[in-house]
């Protein structure tokens, strides 16, 4: 969301919508890419696209 | 508190910057649909994108539309190619939702290239979707799309026609890929130069589920934690 103009389509499992609504509305910053990179290693995380 | 809006590309439509993806209403209750509904609306959201081939989706939002009139700006997509296919299920959207016209219909998922040329050629869903307009069946025309070739052929997608909007995956991790962030981010700027709405989906995708049982009706293992959905949602 810290990206200007661009929208975010929910999650398509409606039990985890409500935490992505939540993230959302309290939205003030965006972390930065060592957070994220963070993140990624911290669960686990595997490219979509191969 | 509201998610705040933005303006929809050059729809004039200020949207809630998260927009709902009607995909998780594929094979859910009306009970379960109509409680969706109250979460999205005691959170501001006024944008709903569901697709003709999500199931059940379409029907499960035909009583929200006619339970808030005019409050949703109402997009759908169709999977058809051709002229006379995409005209046909245009027509069963509009049934199945019980409305006479859509802001947004988008040509759902192209990103094949042999799907693409008949799609954009004379004879192909895009015709339909200029006399849909001429019609005032809809009003917007986006086009949408997932893999790796997706923004590239995003931006093939513009040069053949101006479309009002495009959807496509974006994440972190998907954009450490040079070749993918580096047409995500030309078609981003040719999309703020043109005003053309950028839709984002897979925000909070973790990787494919690789044979684990699925244990969410997502096409990705996604995040599951609320701290890890903070960042991912509101990532750069």
């Amino acid at each position: 969301m810290s990206r200007p103009g661009m929208f975010l389509d929910s999650v398509g499992d409606v039990d985890l919508l409500p935490k992505v609504l939540d993230a959302a509305s309290r939205f003030t910053g965006g972390p930065d890419d060592a957070a994220m990179s963070a993140l990624a290693e911290r669960t686990a995380a595997v490219p979509l696209f191969v | 508190m509201p998610i705040e809006q933005a303006e929809f590309g050059r729809t004039g439509h200020q949207s809630s910057r998260v927009i709902f993806g009607g995909a998780g209403l594929a094979q859910v209750s009306q009970r379960v649909a109509d409680e969706t509904l109250d979460l999205l609306l005691a959170h501001g959201v006024n944008h709903l994108d569901v697709a003709s081939s999500y199931g059940e989706a379409e029907v499960r939002i035909r009583p929200w539309l006619q339970r808030e009139p005019g409050r949703f700006f109402l997009a759908t997509k169709g999977d058809e190619r051709t002229a006379a296919g995409a005209r046909e299920e245009l027509h069963r959207s509009l049934d199945r939702m019980g409305v006479d016209h859509v802001d947004l219909w988008q040509l759902h998922s192209l990103a094949d290239p042999i799907e693409w040329d008949t799609a954009l050629s004379p004879g192909g869903a895009l015709e339909a979707a200029l006399e849909a307009r001429e019609q005032g069946l809809i009003r917007w025309i986006g086009v949408t799309g997932h893999g790796s070739q997706i923004a590239a052929t995003h931006r093939r997608s513009l040069e053949r026609f101006d479309f009002d909007s495009v959807l496509l995956p974006y994440n972190f991790l998907t954009m450490q890929n040079p070749y993918y962030a580096g047409n995500f981010n030309a078609l981003y700027e040719t999309c703020r130069e043109r005003r053309v709405a950028v839709q984002t989906i897979k925000s909070i995708a973790l990787r494919p589920w690789a044979g684990r049982p699925h244990t969410r009706a997502t096409w990705y293992e996604p995040l599951e934690q609320a701290d890890d959905i903070d960042l991912a949602v509101w990532w750069r």
